[in-house]
């Protein structure tokens, strides 16, 4: 080859070499497997080159928010979507706001009243609100919005997003149709009253209050545009901040409400979803705060401007361990097994050294937020000699006579999965392959009944919205009897997919007596009113649960978020993908 | 040729019809629940279990209590009056009117994508073809094959940081001003670029051996009249034909960057439809798509047809 | 006789390959009178389309093709023109017809469009104007419904009739000189004879030069009143044409005529000149046809031989007459 040739073939082959090594930087999977953006795939998140003093200086605050979403693909905040929390951070308001501690404040009640029984609430709102339009807003828009949200005929086949845990006298039976809503326990007493009676005693149903099914909607403009009401040109809004344009599902733009009774310190709000950098576009000034990837975090940390505009937030994503139904239930049946399992993963290890502190350990299912001795029952800890102890206990010593286990996963398998996956083994000797399918596929596999004699156990990430305690235990979700049923009842379970009166028949089934012990103490609890007494009744629950291993807490996610200097009064929400703030009202820019 | 077009159009009925069957089948049996998923990606919604009740409701307002072939039959009677119904979900919105908004959007991607890469593509394979072997040739075919070679989302990346944060030129997201538009076209178009200038240099080299252009030169042709008025010509006409299916690809294409840039297009809808199991988005999207890449091959058959006079005659002669 | 409107001297044209150096013309030189039709006949290879495509300026030249010589054409050296004033006289003032009608036309350009181009592109008629010019150049090479056939492709042709069209595209601008390169080599005896009767008849209204290569002497010798014969990018003989067919000189030239066949002669066999024409990159020293010379002598490998003129305007490159001439005709070759 002439000389000429030779550079040539070299120089080109130098340059496809940079190509795929920038396409590689950085590994591809999240650390909280939680909720998968729902779009195309993120493959090269690691490809930002390392920022360096070409980023923006912070510039003095703008009286903007710029910030990505997870959704807001419908802003009807009875139809269950994402948008429903955007729609709850400040388009809509209701009758109470959130605390960071999950304690509430007022909003559109100016008193909030309940009996020493902690079953009939009194909600009395303020005598000023309008909706943005200047229409009134009045006790009769919640006694419509509620009855949109809890009475079939109105939503018609739309999923409803009301939340079943506010236990308010016969709305589940008015949501099956059993009883019409005139028997439900909401009242109007008048024009600025309403009266809530629940079935069971709630102490904290101020904090349901503040969900985003309790948000009132317009009823005049509902009835005018239908299905069309929640577009920015006839929208209506009662909270601080109204949409006032709109691109499909990827921008929302927010303005102020002039007609909302405080005035907010924002004038403009632009909301994005997608899966850009988000780093190139905060260092651009296109969005003012930014989610960082775990690939990202390095080059940031190096920058000495960027890592000063580095946030934390605790998250009460919780990654955990789950157990795949089958016919080889051996996991069901052997608790020691099961606890052998939680003690040799070294989870201080994974959150440190291998999610570079993207996580938090956990030592209990339940957010160390809402229960201060989630973090002090002692019971999930590393302990390699006690577990292999428990597996001679078992029976199987060294995980002799076990076969292989299956380590069921979505997604690509990251480091933490695969740190997992190797300290089981080398903890209890079980020999583990690692199954890894799509989302979808995943969840079919997830929750069905194996016939072969696939055994094991799943990588799940959850999430409560309920922000108490009892989140962590309502609906089937670590209930200890899923873990423990036996092989018919495990069928019946799966073959319920997921309807719940079906599931919850299975559950009674169970014949494990300590599972039978929680559920009775767990419906005790429910009707339970003293709040200390609540707190103790869970903290037991929790220690059998954990006890019982069916369930295995790995660690809690963390988002880091870069946010401009001039923004103040930005909490991260725990409760939400990336943490967004709790309320668009409390930021304030410049 | 007017009976051509018929039978075209006729063979494209056909085919979208086959199509939306096998689409129709495939979603039948693929795993995954639209619930399901839902419940799980976005289970920071709420605790609520869809009641039994609720799901009922549910499965009746999208027919699937009906068997399969019901919904079949009633998909394709809505398909061809343009209806679509509501997906599961955008249950507030017809799917017809997203992609009214948003196809034109990813089209318009599309189009100036293809527009770059002709007004780029061309004259860099003529540079290419007239300088043949010469350095010139050399750096502008390595430059082609590096665009066709780099993914897009690659090249975004790139351009993203070098373009917005580096040099503060552009924003990285958002659309509505002609400046969102740069960043999103010029990484569409680097592949196509790459393949219009590598398949124009081919074909120019190749007419260039011709004797007729030797003939032309004979005549006194200089330069411009010589390449462009009996050169380009024959060189083109086959462009043409790579240019339909380019279009048709890079309309769907558009996934990508229109979520890199947060653009408001058609293809976001697309792939997250079909991770989420959004069947009826699915079936409407994949139909339509269809229907968009097979009219672009008519039309580019066509457009050939008029180009070339020798395919003209066989399609009147004949009659198609 | 009229002035000499294309006077060639020494031309050589090379090419230069990775193996080695082709040299297709190594020291042609001709001269051609207004009105006059030249012949160059040769086998293939023998450098004959080369030379008046050097003469064109067709050849690329630059590393790989040099074109050396001089090439006057109504008193100005083609060669040293820039090639701006060369395109002016392209198809202008000199036009050349190629040997194969269905390459030689653009196939998806109107056959109309390609006769008036020369006129447009020389500026020598608007389109009006030129479209006429066209139409009447269609019907004087008898091309039937002239006004329909000219907006067709020329796929819709038939060999003869493109061969036609190239003829009326070559006329369009009536220009001093024609170069014919094999005009009937692809057509059939028939059509052949038609075409060579119109590019004759065309001759003589115009009062055109024409150049025509071929390698048929029997074309050659009906329609030309000179001829060049070139072996192996050589001239080996050139004259009259009534002189050369009485009296071929060149043993060369001799060979070929003797192995035309002609019909009158009955069944005499036919002699073909024995071994190949030599390879253009390794010419042999000397005279190129010396390894196939049936008279070859030593002198003959060692240096090209020098031309002698043994009649009037009737030249040759070959040793045997520069013997003859010294020694008075003794050996007793020739006529």
């Amino acid at each position: 080859m002439k000389w000429k040739n030779r550079v040539f073939a070299a120089f080109a082959a130098i340059l496809m070499l940079c190509t795929l090594l920038a396409g590689c930087g950085g590994d591809t999977n999240d650390p909280a497997p939680a909720a998968p953006p729902a779009a195309a795939p993120a493959p090269s998140d690691g490809n930002s080159p390392a920022p360096d003093s070409g980023s923006v200086p912070a510039p003095a605050g703008d009286k903007t928010l710029k910030l990505y979403l997870a959704g807001f693909q419908n802003l009807d905040p009875q139809i269950w979507s994402w948008g429903t929390h955007a729609d709850r951070m400040g388009i809509f308001e209701g009758l109470t706001i959130l605390n960071p501690d999950f304690t509430t404040r007022l909003a559109n009640a100016e008193k909030l009243e309940h009996d020493a029984g902690y079953t009939v609430w009194t909600a009395t709102l303020r005598k000023d609100l309008q909706w943005s339009d200047g229409t009134p807003l009045t006790a009769e828009d919640y006694y419509y919005s509620h009855q949109r949200i809890i009475d079939p005929q109105y939503l018609q086949g739309k999923t409803s997003a009301f939340n079943t845990n506010a236990p308010i006298l016969n709305a589940l039976e008015c949501q099956k149709a059993e009883t019409g809503f005139d028997q439900v326990g909401i009242r109007v007493l008048d024009d600025y009253t309403i009266e809530y009676t629940l079935d069971t005693p709630c102490a904290d149903f101020d904090v349901r209050l503040a969900e985003s099914w309790a948000l009132p909607v317009p009823r005049h403009t509902i009835e005018q545009y239908g299905d069309d009401w929640t577009k920015p040109e006839n929208i209506v809004v009662n909270g601080p901040y109204i949409p006032t344009a709109r691109e499909e599902d990827v921008h929302l733009t927010l303005g102020p409400n002039p007609n909302y009774y405080e005035t907010p310190a924002l004038e403009e709000i632009h909301l994005y979803t997608g899966t850009q950098n988000q780093l190139l576009a905060y260092q651009n000034g296109d969005i003012n705060v930014a989610t960082l990837t775990a690939a990202d975090i390095d080059g940031v940390m190096a920058d000495p401007a960027l890592s000063g505009q580095v946030q934390v937030f605790d998250t009460s994503v919780l990654s955990f361990i789950g157990l795949l139904k089958g016919q080889n239930d051996v996991l069901q049946r052997n608790p020691l097994l099961r606890q052998a399992i939680s003690l040799s993963i070294d989870r201080e290890t994974i959150a440190q050294a291998v999610n570079k502190n993207t996580v938090t350990a956990a030592k209990s299912l339940v957010y160390p937020g809402f229960a201060s001795w989630a973090n002090d029952l002692d019971i999930v800890e590393y302990n390699v000699e006690k577990a292999q102890q428990l597996m001679s206990d078992a029976g199987y010593p060294g995980g002799e006579g076990l076969g292989t286990m299956t380590l069921l996963m979505s997604g690509t398998p990251g480091a933490d999965t695969l740190a997992i996956a190797d300290m089981i083994s080398k903890g209890t000797g079980i020999q583990i392959q690692i199954v890894n399918l799509e989302w979808a596929a995943y969840v079919v596999d997830r929750d069905a009944f194996h016939e072969d004699d696939t055994w094991g156990i799943y990588l799940d990430a959850w999430n409560t919205s309920v922000a108490n305690v009892g989140g962590g235990f309502s609906n089937y979700q670590f209930d200890m009897r899923v873990g423990n049923l036996e092989t018919d009842a495990l069928r019946d379970f799966a073959a319920a997919s997921r309807a719940v009166a079906g599931e919850e028949a299975a559950r009674q089934t169970c014949k494990n007596e300590k599972a039978n012990e929680y559920a009775e103490k767990y419906e005790k609890l429910l009707k339970e009113s003293d709040p200390t007494a609540i707190n103790q009744g869970y903290r037991e629950l929790e220690t059998m649960r954990l006890e019982d291993a069916s369930w295995i807490p790995l660690w809690w996610g963390k988002t880091t978020l870069l946010i401009q200097p001039s923004i103040q009064g930005y909490v991260g929400n725990p409760l939400l993908l990336n943490s967004p703030p709790f309320y668009f009202k409390d930021v304030s820019n410049g | 040729m007017l009976r051509y077009i018929a039978k075209r159009l006729a063979y494209i009925f056909l085919a979208v019809l086959v199509i939306s069957a096998i689409t129709f089948a495939l979603l039948q049996l693929a795993p995954g629940n639209y619930l399901e998923t839902q419940r799980l990606l976005e289970k920071t919604m709420t605790d609520a279990t869809v009641s039994a009740q609720m799901k009922e409701a549910w499965e009746k307002f999208y027919d699937l209590d009906k068997p399969a072939v019901y919904r079949y039959g009633k998909f394709l009677v809505n398909a061809v009056q343009g209806k679509f119904g509501p997906s599961y979900k955008y249950p507030t919105q017809n799917i017809e009117d997203i992609i009214g908004r948003t196809l034109p959007i990813s089209a318009r991607l599309a189009l100036m994508a293809i527009t770059v890469a002709l007004a780029v593509g061309i004259p860099l394979g003529i540079v290419a073809a007239v300088k043949q072997n010469r350095i010139l040739d050399r750096i502008v075919m390595l430059v082609s094959m590096i665009g066709s070679s780099v993914p897009a989302y690659v090249t975004a990346v790139l351009l993203s940081w070098a373009l917005g944060v580096a040099l503060h030129l552009l924003p990285v997201i958002g659309w509505g001003d002609a400046v969102n538009y740069v960043l999103p076209v010029i990484s569409l178009s680097l592949g196509p670029v790459g393949t219009v200038t590598k398949y124009t240099r081919t074909t120019l080299v190749e007419t260039f051996h011709q004797e007729y252009i030797r003939v032309a030169r004979a005549k006194g042709g200089n330069f411009f009249q010589v390449t462009f008025k009996h050169a380009l010509r024959n060189s083109l006409i086959p462009l043409v034909t790579v240019i339909g299916p380019m279009v048709a690809s890079l309309t769907v294409g558009t996934v990508f960057v229109e979520n890199m840039f947060a653009i408001p297009g058609l293809g976001q809808y697309y792939a997250s439809a079909a991770i989420n199991r959004d069947y009826p988005m699915v079936m409407a999207t994949t139909v339509v798509f269809a229907l968009l890449v097979m009219g672009m091959n008519l039309l580019v058959d066509i457009l050939h047809a008029m180009l070339d006079p020798r395919v003209k005659k066989s399609l009147t002669q004949k009659g198609g | 006789m009229s002035e000499i409107i294309l006077e060639v001297r020494n031309l050589r044209t090379q090419f230069k390959r990775k193996d080695g150096v082709v040299k297709a013309v190594d020291g042609v030189s001709y001269a051609l009178r207004r009105g006059e039709t030249l012949a160059i006949v040769g086998e293939s290879g023998s450098g004959k389309s080369v030379s008046v495509t050097s003469v064109m300026g067709l050849i690329r030249t630059g590393r790989q093709a040099t074109v050396q010589g001089e090439a006057i054409f109504k008193g100005q050296d083609l060669f040293k023109l820039p090639g701006r004033k060369l395109m002016e006289i392209r198809g202008n003032e000199i036009s050349m017809i190629f040997q194969d009608p269905m390459s030689s036309l653009n196939p998806t350009m109107k056959i109309g469009e390609q006769i008036i181009e020369p006129l447009l592109w020389h500026r020598k008629a608007d389109r009006a104007q030129a479209r006429q010019l066209g139409l009447k150049l269609l019907e004087e090479v008898g091309i039937p419904s002239p006004r329909e056939r000219f907006n067709s492709y020329p796929f819709e042709f038939s060999g003869g009739m493109r061969q036609r069209v190239m003829i009326a595209m070559a006329l369009a601008s009536s220009p001093d000189l024609l170069i014919a390169d094999e005009p009937t080599t692809a057509l059939d005896v028939t059509v052949q004879a038609q075409i060579l009767g119109l590019i004759q008849k065309m001759q003589q209204k115009k009062n055109m030069a024409i150049i025509l290569i071929t390698h048929d002497l029997a074309v050659a010798s009906s329609f030309c009143s000179r001829v060049i014969v070139m072996y192996a990018g050589h001239v080996m003989e050139e004259g009259p044409m009534s002189d050369f067919i009485r009296n071929p000189v060149h043993p060369y030239a001799q060979g070929l005529l003797h192995s035309t066949p002609v019909l009158a002669d009955g069944q005499k066999r036919l002699e073909a000149i024995p071994g190949q024409p030599p390879n253009p990159k390794n010419l042999p020293q000397g005279c190129p046809f010396a390894p196939r010379c049936g008279k070859c002598m030593d002198i003959c490998r060692r240096t090209a031989p020098p031309v002698t003129e043994v009649s009037a305007q009737h030249n040759v490159y070959c040793w045997l007459c520069s013997a003859d001439s010294r020694q008075g005709k003794e050996a007793g070759h020739g006529g």
